[in-house]
This record gives structure tokens, C-alpha cells and sequence, in this order.
């Protein structure tokens, strides 16, 4: 394997790992999201989301940001990591959208060739996106995922799914450190680059190796499940009763939304 | 080809996302009555095994790299609905756990990946098997990743939030993904090929096997 894509390899690993630490640690700290129930949370978010996605005027989708940005600082997520989740996809959409600057029609900015309908579109395209990106951050950063999972549970999410996507997380981490092992056990092994044809056969070989791997673990655990007469699910906390942190964050989400409506 | 909040008007993701419920729907009834619990295990590790195989980089001319997707290889493997169902978990697991598209998309964003890909890569391997497995394992890949990347641009072309027309975002993402696709296909028929001499018994003729019950 050439070592610049050993490199990338381990780097993307290495990434998505940090990440987990992140979102199984921050879900633990004394916040405002963090009190809140899952299932309301979910409710919430998604209303938060909805309404943003329907806005198409700038004053209305900036303000949004702000409240994301207030609710983070709430929920005692570390600014510069939440404004760094911010900062990607935006940056992203307003290079996709960027040449509708130019392209769309209507009156034209005094100085340079843009159109001022263009330049509104772009703005509030990517204020928009960043909104969106804001609140569901909120959620992934303040819940953790076996919690999302019981308030999946609560909203009466089909059983099979949240099964899934429990046993599917327990086990990524297992994956990542597989794939690692195998990826430095490989460059050990490997003295020189071998050539590109060279290099992807071995990959094949690789990926083949680890995906097979994958699948007779599953089978294992699936097998061992069915022993012990169950599926591995892994068991819920009960609801309990809404607290002064839901009621807040429902009022928050309900004049949020009737504030846009309004406006 | 993941789309993120704020792309698509909320039409569109409404309707695609009631369209993916109801195929995951009809796919989970295709493998069972309603997917088996003792299931789970399987499709989930091996949903697990699929992004982390995602993580692989792999080496391209010129000094970039690509990594694989999996959907029409999910298909292969498990069968296309299985493969659907596991393929539609990675989705959800990418956008809930790591933010990777949205929460009002992600039904949007499951159609694409895990129904569009995963069942046209697997009617393209179906079709084509007969003239040669790895050259079908290519073209499945290839195809199904095109496949999913013309209805992520149909989505955005019709969707009242993007301003660009429905031809040129059909443009740039069908003939953009049928170039990319190519790795795809090639990524997707090396690994078969290596699966197909070290377990014969795994190939969709023999799915049963791998899908207990």
C-alpha cells in the first residue's frame, strides 16, 4: 500500500475515532440541551430545522444562526468546536451556489458585475445551511447516541430500526480499530511503493479481506444472539417526567416558530 | 452525494422521504414477513463493516484518492433488499452520528444511497452475470453510483430552494458521478473478485446461506 493512502487512511480513522470521543463526552457535562428529553429534543431539532428550511429571506435565517449559536453556548459545547461543524458545510454551499451571483437577473451591485437578487440568494442560501448544520450539531453534541436511540424508542420509531442502528454503532469502533490494525500491519509488511496495479490488487485483496471479516462477525454475533435468546438490543432507560429544561426548550421551539411564522 | 438541510425545499424531501419508508418498508417485508429480529445482528455488524470500509483509500492517477461506497456491493452480497436495509443504516448512522447530510433530507439522502444505488447495481449485476461476473461487479458499481447521483440532482433540480435548472443540475451530477463512478466499479469488482475465489458460496445465488433466519 503506497504510504501517502496509508496515511489518508489512518488520518480518516483517526478522525471519525476523535469524533466519537467528542460526542460521547460533551453529552455528559451539566448544559441546557443535555436535561432536555431525547424524544422532545428530536421533535424540537427537527421543528427547528423544518422552519429554517422553509425561510427565504436573509433577516429571517441570520437570526436563526444566532439562536443555534445561543443554544450551543447553553449547552457548554466549546465554541470553536461547534463553529468549526459551522463552518464546513456553508463554506461549501456558497461555492456551489456562488456563480447565481452573477447569473441571476435584476438590478446590479454599483461596482462589481453582481446582480443585488444574486447576491441576496447566495447570502441567504448559505445562512440557511448553516442554520440547519447549527441545530442538528445541537443534537448530535448534547445527546448521546444510546439516549437518541430511547427517544426513537419513545416516538414509536420501528423496533428493527433502532435495533440496527444500536447494534451498527457498537460496533464501528471495533471496525475502525480492525481496519487500523490491519492498514499498519500491511505497511509493516510492505518494504517499497509498490506500482498503481500492484497497489489496487492488493487492496481488493485487503478490503476483501476485512468485508469478509465484517460478515462472519455478524454471523458470529447473530448466531451468539439467538443462544442466549435474544437479539442484543441494548435496553432503554425508562421516560421519565418532563422537567423545568424541557419546558424551556419547548417555549423556545414554539416562539421560535411562531416568531418566523409571524415575521 | 450526501445532501445536507437548506439544499432541497421541503416538498421534495417530504416526498422522498415517504417514498424510502415505504420501499425500506416493502424490502423488510421481502426478506421476511417483517425483518426478523434475529437479523439484526447480521445487518448491523455488516452495516459496520461497510463504513468502515469506506475509511480505505484508494490510490488514483495523478496523486489524489477515492474510497469506496458500497452500495451495489451490499447488493451482491446480501441481496438487494438486505442490502438496502444495510445500506440505509450506514446512511442514518453518517447523518445522526458524524452529521453527514441533514435530518430533513435523510429520507432524501437514503433513496439515493441505499434504494437507487443499491437496486440498480444489482439489476445491472443481474442482467450482465451471465456475460461475466467481475465485468457485471464493474458495471453495477459504476452504474449504481450514477444511478443515485442523477436522483440526488432530479431532487435538487426540481426543489424550489436550489436555482439551478433541472438539466444542469442533471449534468453536472450524472456526468460528474460517470466519471467517478468508474473507481467505483473498479473498487467494486476487485473486492468481488477476491470474495468470489475465497468464499464461492457467498455469491446471491447462495444468499440464503449467508442470511439466516
Amino acid at each position: 500500500m503506497r504510504s501517502d493512502v496509508f496515511d489518508r487512511t489512518v488520518a480518516a480513522i483517526a478522525s471519525r475515532a476523535q469524533w466519537f470521543l467528542l460526542i460521547e463526552e460533551l453529552p455528559t457535562r451539566k448544559g441546557f440541551l443535555q436535561a432536555v428529553a431525547p424524544s422532545l429534543k428530536v421533535v424540537g431539532v427537527f421543528a427547528l430545522v423544518v422552519v429554517t428550511v422553509l425561510q427565504e429571506e436573509l433577516r429571517i435565517v441570520g437570526p436563526l444562526v444566532v439562536l443555534s449559536v445561543l443554544l450551543a453556548v447553553a449547552s457548554r459545547i466549546p465554541l470553536r468546536t461547534f463553529l468549526g461543524r459551522l463552518a464546513g458545510p456553508p463554506l461549501v454551499a456558497a461555492v456551489v451556489v456562488a456563480p447565481q451571483a452573477v447569473l441571476m437577473g435584476g438590478p446590479q451591485l454599483s461596482v462589481v458585475p453582481l446582480s443585488v437578487e444574486g447576491v441576496d440568494y447566495v447570502a441567504t442560501f448559505t445562512v440557511r445551511v448553516a442554520a440547519c448544520v447549527g441545530f442538528l450539531s445541537l443534537l448530535l453534541l448534547t445527546t448521546r447516541f444510546s439516549t437518541l436511540l430511547s427517544g426513537f424508542d419513545r416516538l414509536r420509531v420501528p423496533r428493527i430500526a433502532v435495533l440496527l442502528l444500536a447494534i451498527t454503532y457498537r460496533y464501528l469502533l471495533v471496525f475502525f480499530a480492525e481496519l487500523e490494525r490491519m492498514v499498519r500491519a500491511r505497511r509493516s509488511r510492505t518494504l517499497t511503493d509498490p506500482d498503481l496495479r500492484r497497489t489496487w490488487r492488493d487492496s481488493g485483496n485487503f478490503l476483501g479481506t476485512f468485508l469478509l471479516r465484517s460478515l462472519e462477525r455478524g454471523e458470529r454475533v447473530g448466531r451468539a444472539a439467538r443462544a442466549r435468546g435474544g437479539t442484543g438490543g441494548t435496553p432503554h432507560r425508562p421516560p421519565t417526567r418532563l422537567g423545568r429544561a424541557d419546558l424551556a426548550f419547548g417555549l423556545v421551539v414554539a416562539v421560535t416558530v411562531l416568531g418566523v411564522t409571524v415575521a | 452525494m450526501h445532501i445536507p438541510d437548506g439544499y432541497v425545499d421541503i416538498t421534495i424531501a417530504v416526498l422522498f422521504g415517504a417514498l424510502s419508508v415505504a420501499i425500506l418498508g416493502l424490502a423488510a417485508r421481502r426478506v421476511g414477513r417483517r425483518v426478523p429480529e434475529s437479523r439484526a445482528p447480521l445487518l448491523g455488524v455488516v452495516a459496520a463493516g461497510i463504513f468502515a470500509a469506506q475509511m480505505l483509500n484508494w490510490p488514483i492517477p495523478g496523486g489524489t484518492s477515492a474510497h469506496f461506497v458500497g452500495g451495489a456491493f451490499a447488493a451482491i452480497l446480501l441481496g438487494p433488499h438486505l442490502g438496502a436495509l444495510c445500506v440505509a443504516t450506514v446512511v442514518t448512522i453518517q447523518a445522526l452520528v458524524f452529521g453527514d447530510g441533514g435530518l430533513v433530507v435523510l429520507g432524501a439522502n437514503v433513496f439515493n444511497m441505499a434504494i437507487v444505488e443499491v437496486y440498480v447495481g444489482y439489476g445491472f449485476y443481474r442482467l450482465l452475470a451471465p456475460y461475466g461476473e467481475y465485468r457485471a461487479a464493474f458495471v453495477a458499481g459504476w452504474l449504481g453510483i450514477t444511478a443515485g447521483a442523477l436522483t440526488a440532482g432530479l431532487q435538487l433540480g426540481l426543489s424550489s430552494a436550489f436555482e439551478y435548472q433541472l438539466l444542469t443540475t442533471l449534468s453536472i451530477m450524472g456526468v460528474g458521478h460517470l466519471v467517478l463512478g468508474l473507481i467505483e466499479g473498479a473498487i467494486t469488482a476487485v473486492v468481488y473478485r477476491f470474495l468470489a475465489e475465497a468464499r464461492p458460496d457467498l455469491q446471491p445465488t447462495a444468499a440464503a446461506e449467508v442470511s439466516p433466519s
